[in-house]
């Protein structure tokens, strides 16, 4: 091939070969860039519907958090029956008989308004079934209400990490050998080869392959362990592609790129994660040890028995800030409001001063309300953890298109509010008291997202979490070791800057 | 090109008449590239739906700077090239495990025939031979290039080149030759 004129004449010809497509072509063209469209519209609404969902859950784990369970008849209240008294040492508890109940919500109907509405609520109930349907009505407005007093009272604020790139999915080019001369025309300059799935790039539009003048060869002599030459695999394909890929998407992301979290899933308090799952004493039981004096051992078993300690809804909203290290490395802080609760079982609220006994703490102290806890009474009570955390952590994308990411980390948070309820055996009633739980708490985080729509302006990363307290959530001297642990679907937004 | 940077411009804010009108533009073009490299109609076709979803999925990567239809070709190549590597009709024809030394030819014979009955030879070749030869004669690509795209040595490339020029030559000559009785007949 000296002069290479049969493939000059060739190139040429070859650029006058055109051919009419058939109608259906662009008809599954269509098709398919109006499905996507479509279909792209959709996942934008993703994390908004994953925010519903959770505040949903939440409404309906508030909602649930103070029902009564009273034979077949479930009564939802907007608080506690509770029994006021006028003298403030002595307390005058509720029986947990209905027509003892009754009674006592007669009695005080003229000045509670709550014990109206609870009255009228049971009465229905024993009554008249249409009634009951009507009061439940009235009784779900009021909780509605309230569930919007709650939320509003809960500001939301961040969660954490990650971002991705922008324009640099699916693009390989392949660059020509510069010093070879080009015999190809101008359009054919303009070519390059891309990988499956890829696209070529623009800024290499001019960049022409070049062709090794190989003409003065006679003959071409393989090396004798090539005498095989492999079939076209996707994994060479892929890894042909791979590195050009996390470069571009490394590349565009150097700066810091800012996105926003939304985490939703369950959590628990407990000694160690195996009571993450199943419902547990084990808290209840450590802090009864001490307040029982002996009442009660460290298995639950004993006069008095505290309730089991169920999951509760969890969730975070944040906002977060990432920084790329290298090419598939980066570190991401954040700032979360969080939310963490459990479930247990509860009697009558009592409003009356009563003294508890903190007998680990060596003291007693006086509260203004507390919960029965004899097991004929069934409030589903929800203890909740308001908290401000600010997780920090490595993550590792991963896959072909980097497309995976894997991220661990530590998150040190500050106590806001709760309600939790604590245990006091000695007197099986259960208390509020936000001092027993501890102000700030270090956690362990670890997760894995799958990445969506790296290229585009916003980007989308979901998947499971989990978080460990490593310190103790709760007054170790009272509860001995214990941790709060939950596990949650998380979804980002990264917005990336062009 | 500032009529194709309007093109672009309503074709990414999806303007369907706009596509259309990209489509319109170079798919005759593009369904030659597609069938050259393929052994049916059906086939190219297939190619060129595929590759056209993808122009108008990463029309934002174009910046302008090279020519659109460079770019539209490109993504053809690369599109055919991954069709025929996974497509079972032409898998088992597309393993390059002849590595045996073979003459490059250095014939240059002139070529009067028409484009389409040059890329009917060309796809005559066996699957392997067809696609180094679009690649290296046509594309202009070179031979460690090719290998990169192939997962194959720049040593099978060349040979298996040189043998797809040889065949391809000699079905030209013939067809010369009977192109030149059937007019000397007439």
């Amino acid at each position: 091939m000296p002069n290479n004129d049969f493939e000059k004449q060739l190139q040429k010809k070859m650029g006058e070969l055109n051919f009419t497509p058939s109608d259906t072509v662009w008809q599954e063209v269509e098709e398919q860039i109006s499905h996507r469209k479509k279909r792209r519209r959709f996942l934008l609404w993703i994390p908004f519907l994953f925010l519903a969902m959770g505040g949903a859950i939440w409404l309906y784990y508030v909602n649930n958090g103070n029902s009564i369970n009273n034979g077949d008849t479930q009564i939802k209240n907007l608080k506690q029956p509770a029994i006021s008294t006028r003298n403030p040492v002595v307390s005058r508890e509720q029986p947990m008989d209905r027509k003892k109940a009754d009674a006592t919500a007669t009695n005080k109907q003229s000045t509670n308004g709550r014990m109206q509405e609870v009255h009228k609520t049971e009465e229905s109930v024993a009554g008249n079934a249409s009634q009951s349907i009507k009061h439940r009505m009235r009784s779900d407005q009021h909780i509605a209400q309230r569930n919007q007093t709650a939320a509003d009272k809960h500001s939301s604020v961040t969660k954490h990490k990650k971002p991705t790139s922008d324009n640099t999915k699916d693009i390989l080019i392949i660059d020509a050998d510069a010093d070879k001369a080009p015999i190809v025309n101008k359009e054919q300059r303009n070519t390059a080869i891309a990988g499956d799935k890829s696209v070529p790039e623009s800024n290499s539009g001019n960049k022409a392959p070049q062709r090794v003048n190989d003409s003065s060869a006679v003959a071409i002599a393989q090396p004798a362990d090539k005498t095989k030459e492999p079939v076209i695999e996707d994994k060479k394909r892929d890894s042909s592609i791979a590195d050009p890929v996390k470069k571009t998407i490394a590349a565009a992301r150097k700066k810091v790129e800012w996105g926003v979290t939304d985490n939703n899933g369950l959590s628990n308090v407990s000694k160690n994660v195996s009571g993450f799952l199943s419902p547990s004493r084990d808290v209840y039981n450590s802090y009864a040890s001490y307040t029982a004096l002996g009442n009660i051992n460290n298995n639950g078993a004993g006069v008095n028995k505290p309730s089991p300690v169920k999951t509760g809804l969890a969730f975070s909203l944040g906002i977060t800030a990432r920084k790329a290290l290298g090419k598939a490395w980066s570190l991401f802080a954040a700032v979360d409001y969080s939310y963490y609760s459990t479930k247990i079982s509860v009697g009558q609220k009592i409003d009356s001063v009563s003294s508890v006994n903190r007998a680990g703490l060596g003291m007693q102290k006086d509260v203004s309300s507390y919960y029965r806890a004899d097991n004929s009474a069934a409030y589903n009570y929800t203890n909740q953890y308001h908290f401000i955390e600010i997780p920090v952590g490595l993550e590792k994308q991963f896959g072909s298109r980097l497309q995976f990411s894997a991220i661990g980390g530590i998150t040190l948070a500050a106590f806001l509010s709760g309600n939790m309820l604590h245990y006091d055996a000695q007197k099986n009633i259960y208390y509020k008291d936000n001092s027993l739980v501890n102000k700030t708490k270090l956690d362990f985080f670890a997760g894995f997202d799958y990445h969506l729509w790296q290229k585009k302006a916003t980007s989308l990363e979901i998947g499971p979490r989990v978080q460990y307290s490593l310190t103790n959530f709760l007054n170790r001297e009272l509860y001995g070791s214990n941790h709060l642990f939950s596990a949650a679907i998380a979804a980002r937004l990264t917005f990336h800057r062009k | 090109m500032s009529d194709n940077n309007k093109l672009i411009k309503d074709c990414l804010s999806g303007k369907p008449a706009a596509q259309r009108s990209l489509y319109e533009q170079y798919a005759p073009a593009m369904l030659g590239v597609c069938y050259r490299y393929t052994k049916s109609m059906k086939d190219a076709e297939d190619v060129l739906q595929e590759s056209f979803v993808k122009v108008f999925r990463y029309l934002q990567q174009y910046k302008g700077e090279g020519e659109l239809g460079a770019w539209i070709r490109r993504i053809m190549v690369t599109t055919a090239i991954n069709y025929l590597k996974r497509n079972s009709r032409y898998q088992a024809d597309l393993s390059f495990n002849d590595t045996g030394l073979h003459p490059v030819s250095t014939d240059n014979p002139d070529i009067k025939m028409d484009a389409k009955d040059i890329a009917d030879l060309v796809r005559q070749l066996p699957p392997g031979y067809q696609t180094i030869f679009n690649l290296y004669a046509i594309e202009g690509y070179n031979h460690v290039e090719i290998g990169k795209i192939l997962g194959i040595s720049e040593g099978t490339s060349r040979s298996q080149y040189s043998r797809a020029r040889t065949l391809l030559i000699s079905w030209l000559e013939k067809q010369s030759i009977t192109q030149k009785k059937t007019n000397y007949a007439k």
